[in-house]
């Protein structure tokens, strides 16, 4: 890094130009944030919104295609040379879903008698797609994300997304072929969760990284290792589905529990996630 | 040329944001491709437009991937200014000092954003390990990219032709 001699700075005018032109697109960046700040101003889904998202479609969808092309040629050269070895592994990996699938089965049959004893509704999650997750910002306490679909494929504003493991996250807004999506480890996401072994019910927040379970009774035995699901109670997310598992559990400041909840799913490596159907109304507190 | 130079390098950093997310590289999708384009305007030296190229790159990332629409158009068209002023002061010569520049401008920007965020939207503010991975990435790829379009391919490349001559 040296001072140059040949570059000198902008004459006056050209200076006195270039600041005003900070000063008002500062100012015009304030009042545009501003407006959402006001109350009821940044809920929902706006113009500029829509319009962003329509305009950015293309650029977006190439970027996509072309980066997928791209994995899909090195994964295909890569299972070229590993492929005895990816032979072996799938062939474990299948004798541990049979397994699984009968454990799960006598599971099910399990529980529908059950069901029947107790007259209750069996809760399947209403899967409505699957689509990828083209972007994830990662910035401060924010996790937000790009889907690839849109309302063309019925993905709606506040449609539930899950990945096998858990819990994602849910849409935002919409656009005929784009998503904006808000991630569960979203500092302003916030979800209906329970602790499935106690039944004990409280709200789940992001922090970024990783999770907190707020509004838990002190009194309440939540140990580590405890699975979190939904609990159904916020009428966005359908209850049952797994959200993460309790890290640590402690009194805090307050009359309740300080829960850390390790994400089920692993937020830095979700490729494709699944679209559930909204949370009918009426369904909070089921 | 400076709408050119601002319309390809804007375009090209959403969809490397977008390539590197979808390829799955953890590494590159952590790098702020588009203050990267910003900092490509500003090394115009022409700090009007780097502002306003600035304010426009920042304001597509907002549309896409953020909660509080301006913030990063704030914290670009600032970075973009005080890029361009510096680079009419002070010539950053070499790869290492182009990473240090734009790790410490992603720095800044996420702290802007952090605090826009607690001020108006009373969201809690994070600055951490990812803010600083962030910044260290964005540097090593703004330097590797910056030392890639400095070397002299042409004369390399005419050099290896000369030694398999003789």
């Amino acid at each position: 890094m040296r001072m140059p001699d040949s570059r000198i700075a902008l004459p006056g005018a050209a200076s006195r130009r270039a600041r005003s032109v900070l000063a008002i697109t500062l100012g015009a960046c304030l009042l545009l944030m501003s407006a959402q700040a006001r109350p009821g101003g940044g809920g929902g889904p706006t113009v500029l919104d829509r319009a962003g998202l329509a305009i950015f479609t293309p650029v977006v969808e190439g970027a996509s295609a072309l980066s997928r092309v791209g994995r899909a040629a090195a994964d295909s050269v890569a299972s070229y040379f590993f492929a005895r070895r990816e032979n072996g592994r799938l062939s474990r990996e299948i004798a541990q879903l049979e397994r699984e699938n009968f454990r799960l089965q006598a599971e099910a049959t399990e529980a529908q008698r059950l069901r029947q004893l107790v007259r209750g509704e069996a809760f399947l999650p209403d899967v409505r797609l699957a689509a990828p997750l083209l972007a994830i910002e990662r910035r401060g306490g924010y996790r937000r994300g790009l889907l690839g679909a849109g309302s063309a494929s019925g993905v709606e504003p506040g449609s539930p997304l899950a990945v096998p493991e858990g819990l994602v996250g849910r849409v935002l807004s919409v656009s005929p072929r784009l998503a904006k999506v808000i991630l569960v480890t979203d500092a302003d996401c916030a979800v209906g969760a329970r602790v499935v072994r106690t039944g004990e019910q409280g709200v789940v927040r992001g922090e970024g990284s990783g999770l907190r379970m707020d509004f838990v009774s002190a009194l309440a035995r939540v140990v580590p290792g405890d699975r979190i699901e939904t609990a159904g109670i916020d009428g966005i997310f359908p209850a049952g589905i797994a959200i993460g598992k309790v890290h640590s559990a402690s009194r805090g400041k307050s009359l309740f529990l300080a829960i850390q909840v390790d994400p089920s799913a692993n937020m830095s490596r979700i490729s494709d996630v699944l679209v559930l159907a909204p949370a009918p109304v009426g369904n909070a507190g089921s | 040329m400076k709408l050119a130079r601002f319309l390809v390098s804007t375009l090209a950093a959403i969809g490397a944001t977008v390539a590197c997310a979808s390829a799955g590289i953890p590494l590159l999708s952590r790098v702020d491709w588009i203050l990267i384009a910003v900092a490509y305007q500003a090394a115009g030296g022409a700090p009007t437009s780097a502002t306003i190229g600035g304010a426009i790159a920042g304001l597509a990332e907002d549309v896409l991937l953020q909660p509080l629409k301006g913030a990063n158009a704030f914290a670009k068209a600032l970075l973009g200014y005080v890029l361009a002023m510096l680079s009419l002061r002070i010539v950053f010569a070499g790869a290492l000092a182009v990473a240090g520049v734009l790790a410490a401008a992603s720095l800044v920007n996420d702290l802007i954003v952090a605090a826009l965020g607690r001020i108006l939207l009373a969201t809690p503010v994070r600055i951490g390990a990812e803010s600083f991975a962030r910044a260290a990435l964005t540097g090593a790829a703004g330097g590797a990219l910056y030392w890639a379009w400095r070397f002299p391919w042409r004369e390399e490349w005419r050099r290896r032709q000369r030694r398999k001559l003789r």
